[in-house]
């Protein structure tokens, strides 16, 4: 017997060097995320995780820019829009090539983005203005719209205009996305649902000596503080999502490197306006001058963000006239009061498991409406079917937050503020006549101050219909070890991982 | 003048070093989490970032949690609630599964075979698995963790209870009852139940170990008492974000499971040697 | 009763059992607030959206038919279907099911190793310091929750001296070995502390009977003695007792495989509980007591192979 247990601890440590010795060789790179992604399908998809696994496996036509200022060539070697707005033309690289080593070609684009456009997509408005599409040749596309449409360059950019290889998927249908082909910079080799996805090398990938890794994992750890332990133990390479007060000791640790992104994100409370007594505008008010936003972005922060003053994220054209809602018990007691809440509320509010800082927001914001007489109960909830609960509308507020896939605000205009749309202002179901009217007008009149105007008229219109508790805008943390090199989160908050080295 | 049965009870106490520790160490803990909360200023629910994880020192003798709340106002305050929870938890199925297994091994035939039959199929069921898909299935409360406790925990009571009353139903003197014509409620409850319940007392300290350690699991799962009322479990799971800044944070809870784990191991054996007839 | 008929007994006795456990598995599904298709399509979904899919779950029929479309599920391995995964329940359960009974496995077999050493030492020098403490040991190790102590453990031989993984799983089978040693350890120390107090005492009374007696006077050295019959005797009582307690070694692992992120069924319980995916959680009620049953059973068999004395009754 213990002769037994001696021969176990010297096995794991002979494992343990081994294995050391394993990890340098294959130069993979291993990061912990905090969840897992819940589809391959680009058309089905809005949860972070998913987005930025189909970003590492799929190419789109045109990238953001790593700065988030402007768009890149992607798939598409070059492009030209008509001065009307109304034909936008794109040529491919010759050497753009899927996984499997076949060519990416014009019809693979049109029948892409079509599908994208369909009445299965989730994204289908975003692509929808296409109406025809002519195919020049193998490398050339022409796409043609009614009448002009401002956002379409940067939708092309979006995950969900990801280019799949059309015959491939005709062929094996929902098949397809067990075992994807995608033009991007890896391969999915391997999903353990909820544990890890296993990633290769394509060596198709168009960018010359790109990645320069030959793999990575994406381990999922839905608990901020496994995934920070298992970096400072050397377990992981990289991290996403370090807890903002331990951000400074990890900063003093001499075998890391920390970051932290600027990122397109707004921290929210969404508040179900279909239900009572959310439906009353002087409550959501109310709820917004009770919660002391500035003590959050300074103790829970750490100072690394700012106070937000709509859904919105701080990116182009942001109103930077609107002033937050300033922390006033006084001021919410009265509104409460001439609501008809004077005697006190009971409210519940969802909070996703695992998130460090959401659980601390959560107790502060509980601690300060309950000084404006508002009790607040707190329900963890699976941070996976967060969404898919305030979609199905089962809930009266809900911690969560939102994060632009694209450099264009279009985007999270339509996904947070505009009813009817996708999320019908992210389920919390406000409408507002003017702020739908400014959406269709934006997206037809050409980027300028003008487009710009209505940004910032629609921005403080949600500010003032508050259908959420506006938090704060946060910086993304992450963090890798010191023989990990070019590991960072962009500003849409994915990771690209192709520019990654591991000495 | 003690009468002669005081007095042997009393050698026999004196004599029981278990259970003098245990009785002490319960009145330490009691005294502690009613009269702690009373003595310090600290407000176990103020939110107070500039305070925020400070280490044990004068003025915070446990130091504060990452929302600077005091860690020993609210270690008293969450053996307050966890004790009372514990003590819900413990007690109806006490009282559940003892009448059941006194009434079921009494009648006997068809009931006492298709209660048992049940009881095996419960107890097929791992505690914890039983435990968390209730309360996963009815929603995380207090209500329905007491539920979920009484649901699972009655089958160990009835268990005990019925193999003793199987053995006391052999016994001169309820048969002598049954002679006598008492009724079958007066047998039970006057000479079958004090004979039988010895056993189910001890089982049910050593249940308290089992509960506080169900009730403080559901808690850090995030499935028991729901944030921000103060409970051992779920300040475990807060502080273990900051094991390496702030390991006072979950120590402490941690700390003041194990007090009464041992207090009531102790309670349990101390209870057996003084309650159960010995050779 | 020979041994044949013996096993075939035991297995034609499980069958009102297995019954009665996809009952109250099932039962346990009807308790939930609100109703399944709800839950799916959420409340926005139309009134004829959710009888169309409540007559494709089988909602729509009476309560012991719906069991019955439960048995077919069961019987055809697909257990219904998940609400967060969008797949078939059975297939996602087989997945995970091998992480847990390598844990149970690794953490029994530690267990025994801490068991069977202290509880003889603990019962052969009966009173003394070495019992004392040893007492006093598992008294501890008995209240200490299991996530603190994991905790505590892993701070200490993950992070000060880093020997084992911080958490997860490995590829491998040395790997996984190496990921299940502190978690196996945790649950093998509470269950260790059940089952030194009743292999001490049942070794005492090994000790006093007659034939260890007989076994001094025929000039058997002591040492001899302790390993031919003491030794024997209470590695069976071991196996019992470890049979007793299998319920509680698999219940610990759902506590442990979450805090140490073990993609097992514990793991898989405690997350789909919080993503309100009962037709999981009821597949994975029933996986859970059909293992507790099975090695149950397998406890017995075992018994009965190791010592044939054993009562065939």
């Amino acid at each position: 017997m213990t002769f037994f247990k001696k021969s176990t601890v010297l096995a794991t440590v002979a494992m343990s060097l081994s294995l050391a010795a394993l990890g340098v060789e294959a130069k993979t790179l291993r990061v912990g995320v905090s969840n897992d992604a819940l589809s391959m399908d680009p058309i089905a998809s809005s949860d972070n995780p998913s987005i930025m696994t189909q970003l590492l496996i799929y190419d789109q036509l045109v990238h953001p820019s790593k700065d988030g200022t402007k768009l890149e060539p992607g798939l598409a070697e070059s492009w030209k829009v008509s001065a009307d707005g109304k034909e936008y033309r794109f040529t491919l690289r010759s050497n753009a090539k899927f996984s499997n080593g076949r060519t990416v070609t014009a019809a693979d684009v049109v029948y892409s983005l079509k599908r994208a456009a369909g009445e299965k997509s989730q994204w289908g408005r975003f692509f929808r203005p296409i109406t025809s599409y002519e195919i020049v040749d193998d490398r050339t596309v022409v796409m043609k719209l009614d009448q002009p449409f401002t956002p379409m360059l940067n939708n092309l950019a979006l995950f969900s205009a990801s280019i799949l290889p059309a015959a491939l998927m005709e062929e094996q249908g929902e098949k397809f996305f067990d075992k994807p082909v995608g033009a991007g910079p890896f391969v999915l080799e391997q999903w353990n649902r909820g544990a890890k996805q296993v990633f290769t090398r394509n060596s198709n990938y168009w960018k010359e000596g790109k990645p320069a890794i030959d793999g990575a994992e994406l381990q999922i750890i839905g608990e901020d503080n496994s995934r920070v332990l298992k970096l400072k133990a050397g377990e992981l390479d990289a991290i996403v999502g370090v807890p903002f007060n331990q951000v400074a000791s990890l900063k003093s640790d001499n075998s890391l490197n920390v970051g932290i992104a600027p990122v397109f994100r707004a921290e929210l409370v969404q508040l179900n306006t279909s239900k009572k007594p959310f439906d009353d505008e002087r409550i959501r008010r109310a709820l917004n001058y009770a919660v002391d936003k500035d003590a959050l972005v300074k103790g829970i922060l750490r100072g690394n963000g700012r106070v937000a003053t709509s859904s919105l994220p701080v990116m182009a054209y942001h109103n930077d006239d609107l002033k937050p809602y300033p922390y006033d018990v006084a001021k919410a007691k009265s509104l409460l009061q001439e609501a008809g809440y004077s005697g006190g509320l009971k409210l519940t509010l969802l909070v996703p498991s695992g998130s460090v800082t959401h659980r601390q927001v959560a107790s502060a914001i509980q601690a300060n409406l309950r000084e404006a007489g508002v009790a607040v109960e707190l329900q963890t909830i699976e941070a996976s079917s967060m969404f898919s609960t305030t979609k199905a509308g089962n809930y009266e507020m809900a911690l969560s937050y939102t994060t632009s896939d694209t450099i264009d605000p279009d985007q999270l205009v339509g996904f947070t503020a505009v009813n009817p749309e996708r999320a019908n202002a992210f389920h919390t179901q406000w409408k507002d006549a003017r702020v739908n009217e400014l959406y269709e007008l934006e997206r037809r009149t050409l980027d300028g101050p003008d487009r710009g105007k209505m940004f910032q008229e629609i921005e403080s219109r949600v500010h003032d219909g508050a259908p959420f508790i506006f938090l704060y805008n946060q910086a993304e943390t992450f963090a890798s070890r010191k023989n990990v090199e070019g590991f960072q989160v962009l500003p849409t908050s994915n990771y690209s991982l192709e520019d990654v080295t591991v000495k | 003048m003690i009468s002669p049965v005081a007095r042997e009870r009393w050698i026999k106490f004196s004599r029981n070093l278990n259970l003098q520790l245990g009785l002490f160490m319960l009145g330490l803990l009691v005294f502690a989490i009613f009269v702690f909360p009373v003595l310090i200023a600290h407000d176990p629910l103020a939110v107070d970032f500039d305070s925020a994880l400070i280490p044990p020192g004068a003025d915070h003798w446990f130091g504060t949690d990452d929302l600077g709340r005091d860690v020993l106002a609210r270690v008293a305050a969450a053996g307050l609630v966890d004790l009372q929870v514990v003590t819900v938890c413990v007690f109806v199925p006490f009282v559940i599964g003892s009448t059941i297994g006194l009434v079921s091994g009494y009648i006997g035939g068809v009931v006492d075979t298709l209660l048992m039959r049940l009881v095996d199929i419960l107890w097929a069921f791992p505690f914890y698995v039983l435990v968390i898909s209730i309360v996963g299935a009815l929603g995380p409360s207090v209500g329905n963790m007491y539920l979920a406790f009484s649901m699972v925990v009655w089958i160990s009571f009835a268990r005990i209870v019925r193999g003793e009353v199987l053995l006391a139903k052999r016994q001169e003197y309820v048969q002598a009852a049954q002679v006598l014509g008492f009724s079958h409620i007066r047998i039970m409850a006057r000479h079958v139940l004090p004979n039988v319940i010895t056993p189910a007392i001890v089982f049910m300290m050593a249940d308290v170990v089992l509960t506080i350690l169900g009730v403080t699991s559901l808690g850090f799962l995030g499935l028991g008492i729901q944030p921000p009322t103060p409970e051992w479990g779920v300040m475990i799971a807060e502080g273990r974000n900051f094991i390496l800044d702030g390991w006072w944070v979950s120590l402490f809870p941690g700390l003041a499971i194990v007090y009464v784990g041992i207090t009531f191991t102790l309670l349990g054996d101390g209870l057996d040697d003084f309650l159960r007839p010995k050779g | 009763m020979p041994i044949a008929i013996y096993c075939l007994n035991r297995l034609v006795q499980l069958i009102p059992v297995l019954i009665g456990i996809t009952l109250i598995a099932f039962l346990l599904l009807r308790v939930m607030p609100g109703d399944p298709a709800t839950l799916i399509l959420g409340s926005r979904g139309t009134a004829a959206d959710i009888a169309k899919l409540n007559a494709q779950l089988g909602l729509d029929q009476p309560l012991w038919r719906q069991y019955l479309l439960f048995l077919k599920d069961i019987a055809t391995g697909s257990f219904g279907e998940s609400i967060a995964y969008k797949a078939s329940v059975g297939p996602l359960i087989w997945e995970r099911l091998w992480p847990t009974i390598w844990l149970v496995l690794f953490s029994t077999v530690m267990a025994v190793v801490l068991t069977v050493p202290l509880a003889l030492l603990a019962a052969v020098r009966r009173g003394s310091v070495a019992d004392a403490g040893i007492k006093l040991f598992f008294i501890v190790a008995m209240s200490m929750p299991s996530f603190w102590l994991g905790i505590l453990l892993v701070l200490l031989l993950s992070i000060v001296v880093p020997v084992f993984p911080v958490s997860g799983y490995g590829d491998t089978i040395l790997e996984r070995l190496h990921h299940l040693v502190l978690p196996s350890l945790v649950i093998a120390l509470a269950t260790a502390a059940l089952t030194v107090r009743s292999l001490r005492s049942s070794v005492i009374a090994v000790l006093s009977a007659d034939y260890v007696d007989t076994a001094r006077s025929k000039g058997l050295r002591s040492r001899q003695v302790l390993w031919r019959h003491v030794l024997r005797n209470s590695l069976m009582s071991t196996i019992s007792v470890l049979g007793v307690h299998t319920s509680w070694v698999i219940g610990g692992t759902v506590v442990i495989e979450t805090l140490f992120g073990i993609p097992g069924l514990g793991s898989l319980l405690v997350s789909s509980i919080s993503a309100r995916d009962y037709p999981m959680v009821q597949g994975l009620t029933v996986t859970f007591a059909v293992l507790v049953v099975l090695i149950n059973l397998l406890t017995d068999l075992a018994y009965v192979a190791v010592d044939p004395r054993v009562k065939l009754s």
